[in-house]
């Protein structure tokens, strides 16, 4: 079983990186975070029989596991830490301004709410709002709403971090 | 850049450094460093703890203590202690109960796999358990330090109006406020000061944390409202 459990976090590592990065500032909150998130999967790996699909049960356990994640001392974020450092641009879609674009970008999610930031990131991760509604315990209704929220939201503080 | 355009270039993303099965495998064997686990652990050995501090007080109370006040004829415990002692153990053991049943019902599907919702719900019930049960014990502590002080007192007071000849009724108006003042005192120093510090204690270690949880919770069941 652990060979097998193994097999699927190498294959689905990106899930649990996205997640670290959405709520976390520092590298070692994001250490800290993938490293609680895989012990908790492992945890609820033998009570997990395929009823939802495999996404939707690691998206579940990791957003649970980092929304009730606690840090006793808040590190302050390295201000030349680039958040996605543990994921990659292919080299075409790269460059300066995108970079520069996906920091405000973070830097703006960052101010978001916890459950805020869970739907924002499902909705990155091309979800349906059934799935999201499923995930958070909310109705498919009230995450359309949520949506459009957030959208506003993050413009504001996208106009207001390019000020 | 809007939350649209920030989602095409999301999704060209892909882990850049990934971990292999030796760190994987590393981070199974490694102890979790989440509260949750943390407080899980406490509400055990609490559990423990009260079942053992259980068992010793009623063998205390119904083998021990009456043996022993038998063996030594000229110890007297006032009824009220022994009444007050015998109401304590029932509301220890009765709370105690309650509180397992709780936990067993709460944890019975686990943590972590339903959704959010659910498993904020069951997180702050599982603080709320840990809280009282931190009380319980803390006023188990107290309880007993006051019986003890209150059966030490009693028995001094009695033991000197002995020597003296004396009765409650000989005392005068300042030697009565003297004693009131000397009660008032202990009761300070030996149960609200400690029960204010620890409470305190508790509050700066976990306040915070209960209140981001609870607030999350609101946001969720704004939306279900």
């Amino acid at each position: 079983m652990e060979k097998e459990f193994l097999q699927i976090i190498r294959n689905n590592q990106g899930i649990i990186y996205k997640v670290c990065n959405i709520y976390c500032d520092t590298q070692d909150d994001r250490s800290d975070l993938f490293q609680d998130i895989v012990v908790q999967l492992w945890k609820a790996y033998p009570k997990f029989r395929g009823e939802a699909k495999l996404s939707t049960w690691m998206y579940r356990v990791a957003l649970n596991t980092a929304i009730t994640s606690f840090k006793k001392n808040k590190r302050r974020p390295d201000k030349n830490d680039f958040p996605y450092n543990n994921l990659q641009l292919e080299d075409e879609n790269y460059d300066s301004k995108t970079e520069e674009n996906l920091k405000l970008m973070h830097k703006a999610i960052q101010q978001l709410t916890g459950v805020e930031k869970s739907i924002v990131l499902l909705f990155l991760e091309n979800k349906k709002y059934e799935e999201i509604a499923e995930i958070t315990g909310i109705t498919q209704n009230y995450v359309r709403v949520k949506m459009n929220r957030i959208k506003k939201k993050l413009k504001k503080l996208m106009e207001a971090e390019e000020e | 850049m809007n939350l649209d355009e920030f989602k095409k270039t999301w999704e060209l993303m892909s882990p850049g450094k990934e971990l292999n099965e030796n760190q994987l495998y590393k981070i199974l064997n490694s102890r979790s460093k989440s509260l949750i686990e943390k407080i899980d652990r406490n509400i055990k050995i609490g559990f423990a703890l009260l079942t053992l501090f259980i068992a010793w007080t009623l063998f205390d109370y119904l083998y021990l203590t009456p043996r022993l006040l038998n063996y030594f004829e000229y110890v007297y415990v006032p009824k009220w202690l022994y009444l007050l002692d015998g109401l304590t153990n029932a509301l220890i053991v009765v709370t105690f109960i309650y509180f397992a049943v709780r936990y067993l019902k709460t944890k019975k599907y686990g943590t972590g796999v339903c959704n959010l919702k659910e498993n904020l719900t069951k997180i702050i019930n599982i603080l709320t358990i840990y809280k009282k049960l931190f009380y319980l014990i803390l006023f188990i502590i107290l309880i007993e330090t006051i019986t003890s002080i209150g059966l030490g007192i009693s028995m001094g007071v009695s033991m000197g109006f002995e020597r003296y000849g004396l009765s409650f009724s000989d005392l005068g108006t300042k030697a009565l406020f003297f004693m009131g003042i000397l009660c008032l005192l202990t009761f300070v120093v030996f149960c609200l000061f400690p029960f204010l510090l620890f409470r305190w204690g508790f509050n700066k270690l976990y306040g915070n944390y209960i209140r981001k949880l609870k607030t999350t919770l609101n946001e969720l069941n704004e939306a279900t409202d």
